[in-house]
């Protein structure tokens, strides 16, 4: 799909649409920016819009979060309280019953290419009639394949092969035909056979919600005007999270509701600017993370997993901190942290830790930050940095902003020296994230750097000089001259009106979609997925979504058996007022809710006879590890990093008792339990530093993550995504 | 004035005005805008410069109903209550 990577998400056009479900998207909560999707929601889409009065939202999400408040507040919206990992069997439901009933957008989905997309007023068309074989590895047909001719995909237009931009009208839909003795059938048709692979029964029955649900829900989503399907990282991350994002992108496309005003936008085009850098490195070899890497080993499948289809930037941290303690792929001779607190953040955060600790695992470790945070507290070297907000440089935004925006950031606190342009702070030893950057590439003499570094003429010795830089090319060119309009308005906005959002088409109104490309077609099948294997088990990955809940690195499922002992399932969330690792230590933030709970439905606590305020003693499969050599450093220091460690495995709690939550679950918020960014005593040569136990308050769940069960010394990771299992790994609960 | 109308008409507020005796004041503070995320908390803080610990304006979460079985429509409401201290 030419949608961006699943695990930023795309949202809806708040204003024009008439029905909204949010699949595990903390709305109101969280996600970028919360105050701007919130009041798009509440306002727009609620009081203003056009379609205000019938407007109905539906909330996917085991807990009961801000958005699901709002949702029921005037009684229209609904809460669907979903077993957490059970979102493939939700989505690929609905799927199932839109393609049995017929309530897909027919003519939408027969479009072949963008000629025919045009004639029929269409500015998006999709792969749906694209022939794809069923032997492995499972590509597009293509032209030269099925002796037609030089093109990538091949349709049936009445049962006969047709290279698809040969194609004057619509193609087949629900196909398939031999060629040459292999099987090819559509896009369409292997989808269909795909959702049609589990009853609606039995979806309901892993998601536990009642029956009748998904159906009466696909049927309201399907006959509304301007249906949208939206997520953020909740169906995402997760061991199934690229296939769950893939089926609610389908979703969309299933009712062509992407790129059109009140559907599934992109938005969020920013002004781009450019620091020309002549000679500049680019990062090479193989990640330590082995994300983006294809195996190429010796042996036929690999001991750790690869994450060859793996496709956003960011990296697989947590088989960062497994695989540099195996020295796997290779040993590592030194960490720069930045922007980042694994130590805290990490599900398994003993891994981490453990890592942090062990001198073979990483001799030589460096970190940037404002606070003595937990991962820089067990850094070699510390190297202040001022606030993230504390700086030069510029932010874009996210959607549901619909046209071109860029935001300059600018320091407030302290000063930039007018003539050499260095930034002044006022404590002697901080400089801004990009200062220090600059100083350890200009130290290790990396080009386009230093002198003359963007170019004939053009020094880049601190952030100042390199942002002035950036914002003279492409969309800018004032640079950070404080009498030009970029600096005096704080960044470059597009006037709102609704001519630069909107473009109208004879088939409705399309969202301009500034900066990406307008006219595109919408890949359901992923062909650069299937092509790939699971390094660990040779096999090659699907390119349709799959009904699958929590599987580990071997794609197997958990055995249902560790349920039996384990019956309750982790969960988290987001408190609105704060982030995850950056704002405990405010203590006005850590006023409003002075401390987290482990919170638990009425019916669980019932079962095990507590009470809001009372102590319980919590364990994971994996958490008796602790005792093992695996984490000997990490043990030795446990009653510092965790006091609520019991011994065996076992962590204490305090119980908050609360239908917010659905039964089965054991939630506890992320951002407290803190013992870096001064939550315990910390010295300076001999110098106390500034501390508060406020700071430590509440309790943090991630030691209770349960490792993969095949390589454990790791949290499970999706083996398509790379991204981890957020939710729903088993727990055991006992009254203390 | 229907719930819908973000904004009192300009003849409502005439026709306030200009009633005889002592002028009683309320407060409206429309609900459904507010999603609990303690800003105006935050924002009474910075303004009035209170110690901590000391909030002139708190939001209440109350939370109704009762959710225990998971094969029937969960009932559960829950309300965000900025509680202004009306100074």
């Amino acid at each position: 799909m030419n949608l961006p990577p699943y695990e930023i998400g795309n949202y809806c056009d708040y204003e024009h649409c008439d029905y909204l479900i949010s699949v595990g998207s903390n709305i109101t909560q969280a996600d970028y920016p919360m105050q701007t999707r919130t009041r798009y929601l509440q306002k727009f889409a609620k009081r203003t819009g056009p379609d205000a009065k019938k407007f109905k939202h539906v909330v996917v999400d085991p807990r009961f979060s801000n958005a699901a408040a709002k949702a029921t507040h005037n009684g229209v919206g609904e809460w669907v309280p979903l077993k957490p990992a059970s979102d493939g069997y939700f989505l690929l439901g609905m799927i199932q019953w839109i393609l049995a009933n017929n309530r897909f957008k027919k003519e939408y989905l027969t479009i072949p290419n963008e000629l025919v997309a045009k004639e029929k007023g269409y500015r998006t068309w999709t792969d749906m009639t694209y022939l794809v074989g069923i032997t492995e590895p499972r590509t597009f047909l293509s032209g030269k394949n099925a002796g037609l001719g030089q093109s990538d995909y091949v349709v049936l237009v009445n049962g006969k092969p047709t290279m698809f931009q040969e194609a004057t009208g619509k193609a087949d839909l629900d196909a398939s035909i031999t060629i040459k003795g292999v099987e090819y059938k559509t896009v369409f048709r292997l989808l269909k056979e795909r959702a049609a692979e589990k009853s609606l029964a039995e979806c309901e029955a892993v998601c536990d919600i009642p029956a009748g649900t998904i159906a009466r829900l696909a049927g309201e989503f399907t006959s509304a005007k301007r249906p949208v399907i939206e997520m953020f990282r909740g169906p995402v991350q997760q061991t199934n999270g690229w296939y769950n994002g893939q089926a609610l992108c389908i979703l969309n496309i299933l009712v062509d509701n992407i790129d059109r005003k009140g559907g599934y936008i992109s938005g969020h085009a920013a002004y781009k600017g450019d620091v020309k850098a002549e000679n500049g490195r680019k990062p090479a070899g193989i990640r330590v993370d082995t994300a983006k890497a294809i195996y190429n080993g010796k042996k036929p499948v690999s001991t750790r997993p690869w994450y060859s289809a793996y496709s956003t930037m960011r990296g697989v941290t947590p088989n960062f901190f497994s695989n540099v303690r195996m020295g796997y792929p290779y040993r590592i001779k030194a960490y720069l942290n930045y922007y980042n607190d694994p130590a805290y953040t990490m599900p398994y955060n003993q891994e981490t830790i453990e890592a942090l600790l062990d001198l073979k695992a990483m001799p030589l470790t460096f970190s940037i930050d404002a606070y003595m945070g937990e991962t820089t507290s067990l850094c070699d070297y510390v190297l202040p940095d001022t606030e993230y907000l504390e700086r030069i440089g510029g932010f874009k935004t996210y959607p549901p902003v619909k046209t071109q925006v860029w935001g300059v950031r600018q320091p407030v606190v302290g000063t930039i020296d007018p003539v050499t342009h260095d930034y002044k702070p006022i404590r002697p030893d901080n400089r801004t994230g990009d200062d220090i950057l600059i100083m350890l590439a200009k130290e290790c003499g990396l080009p386009t750097f230093g002198k003359d570094g963007g170019g004939k003429g053009v020094d880049l010795n601190n952030s100042w000089q390199f942002w002035d830089e950036y914002y003279k090319h492409k969309d800018f060119g004032d640079g950070l001259d404080p009498e030009k309009p970029l600096v005096k308005m704080g960044g470059k906005f597009q006037n709102p009106s609704p001519q630069n959002q909107y473009e109208s088409w004879p088939s409705g109104d399309y969202t301009i979609f500034h900066g990406g490309r307008k006219v595109r077609m919408l890949m359901t099948y992923q062909e650069k997925v299937a092509t790939y294997k699971n390094s660990m088990t040779g096999k090659y990955m699907d390119g349709l979504p799959l009904y699958r809940t929590i599987v580990d690195c071997l794609e197997q499922p958990l055995d249902p058996a560790i349920y039996q002992e384990y019956p309750f399932q982790l969960h988290t969330w987001k408190e609105t007022f704060h982030t995850q690792s950056r704002t405990m230590n405010n203590l006005w933030l850590a006023s409003i809710k002075p401390q987290n709970y482990a919170e638990i439905n009425p019916a669980d606590a019932e079962r095990l006879n507590v009470k809001t305020g009372d102590w319980v003693k919590v364990k994971s499969p994996s958490s008796e590890m602790i005792e093992s050599d695996q984490y000997q450093n990490y043990r030795k220091n446990i009653s510092h990093y965790y006091p609520n460690y019991l011994g065996k495995g076992w962590f204490k709690f305090q119980i908050q008792v609360t239908s917010r939550i659905r039964p089965g679950l054991f939630s506890v918020s992320q951002s407290y339990g803190r013992f870096g960014a001064g939550a315990r005593k910390w010295y300076m040569g001999d110098k106390e530093q500034p501390n508060d136990q406020r700071v430590a308050a509440g309790f943090h769940i991630n030691p209770l993550y349960m490792t993969d069960p095949v390589l454990k010394n790791r949290v499970l990771i999706d083996p398509v995504g790379g991204a981890t299992q957020s939710y729903g790994t088993p727990l055991r609960v006992e009254r203390i | 004035m229907s719930e819908r109308e973000t904004f009192m008409p300009d003849e409502v507020l005439a026709a306030s005005l200009a009633k005889k005796g002592p002028k009683q004041y309320t407060l409206w503070v429309d609900l459904e805008y507010c999603v609990g995320c303690h800003a105006c908390t935050m924002a009474c803080k910075a303004e009035n410069n209170t110690p901590l610990g000391v909030d002139y304006n708190r939001v209440t979460e109350v939370e109704i109903g009762e959710f225990k079985d998971p094969q029937k429509s969960p009932d559960v409401r829950v309300y965000f209550i900025p509680m202004p201290c009306m100074h």
